[in-house]
């Protein structure tokens, strides 16, 4: 259970990832558009990932509240301009960051396929 | 042994759960491909005002070439709802023409001076420069969005 967890809180991160390179790639491009702002988003905390992770109440009606989820992933705009160096480093960040959390999960399911006792490639 | 194999690969997909959403990541390859598309626009602008900076008129009345100007904007797919790059306008710079002392050129008015283009070949040097600078950090971009998809696919292997 606790690994499914872990998995779901990989998971999110990863979706973070996706969503902050979108960011990164949109300022990037806009870097010479006029009145364009840098565009940011709020970081993943361990608590809300904890609690999104766990909650996954099913709705049956529309009234119903689906408890929290990890749809955290707004972004909002910085009052400054682009600057190429620092979304380059931002980019660099974030793609070792997916690595890592990637990695993680992968190793994960290598895990589970070891107790479970199939033939692991 | 074969029931343990179904079991198995239940358990997988049930682990597994929703898929990671590969959606922002297509929409960030559009994102700086349109990124590119500007910039390279803009790069042929800027030649053009380059290749124009000698282009003067035959007769005194004749304006010289007029320096063009590029604006972007960010524009939103209406399909997608992926944010996108664009050519805002194309406008004319309308700073005052450069004055040359040539006397003799058919161009030339009554103080003898004919008038040159509005162009700083340094100026517009400096902006193809930038204009490369930020078509490189689109490519890296896509490089670094490819990586993190390549990523993705791996944990399939």
């Amino acid at each position: 259970m606790d690994n499914i967890l872990l998995m779901n809180m990989l998971e999110s991160k990863m979706r973070y990832g996706a969503a902050h390179q979108e960011l990164i790639s949109q300022n990037i491009a806009n870097a010479n558009t006029p009145e364009y702002r840098r565009r940011d988003m709020a970081k993943p905390n361990f608590k809300g990932m904890v609690k999104s992770s766990m909650t996954s109440l099913q709705t049956t009606h529309p009234n119903h509240i689906p408890g929290l989820s990890n749809d955290s992933l707004n972004s909002y705009s910085t009052g400054s301009k682009v600057e190429l160096d620092m979304e380059s480093f931002e980019m660099m960040k974030n793609s070792e960051d997916y690595e890592k959390a990637s990695t993680t999960y992968k190793k994960m399911i290598g895990l589970m396929k070891d107790a479970l006792g199939g033939n692991n490639s | 042994m074969k029931n343990i194999f179904y079991i198995s690969l239940f358990l997988l997909i049930s682990f597994v759960g929703t898929p990671v959403s590969a959606g922002s990541l297509e929409s960030a390859l559009d994102t700086s491909a349109s990124g590119m598309r500007s910039q390279s626009e803009r790069m042929k602008i800027v030649t053009e005002n380059i290749a124009n900076a000698d282009t003067i008129g035959i007769n005194p009345n004749d304006d010289p070439y007029r320096r063009k100007t590029i604006y972007f904007q960010e524009v939103k797919d209406p399909y997608s709802q992926t944010k996108l790059v664009t050519v805002r306008k194309v406008a004319r710079d309308n700073s005052d023409f450069k004055l040359a002392y040539q006397p003799n050129h058919p161009a030339a008015n009554a103080d003898g001076y004919i008038k040159t283009p509005n162009v700083d070949k340094n100026l517009e040097a400096m902006d193809l420069k930038e204009s490369q600078r930020s078509y490189e950090a689109n490519v890296s971009a896509i490089e670094n969005t490819k990586q993190i998809m390549e990523r993705t696919l791996d944990l399939m292997r």
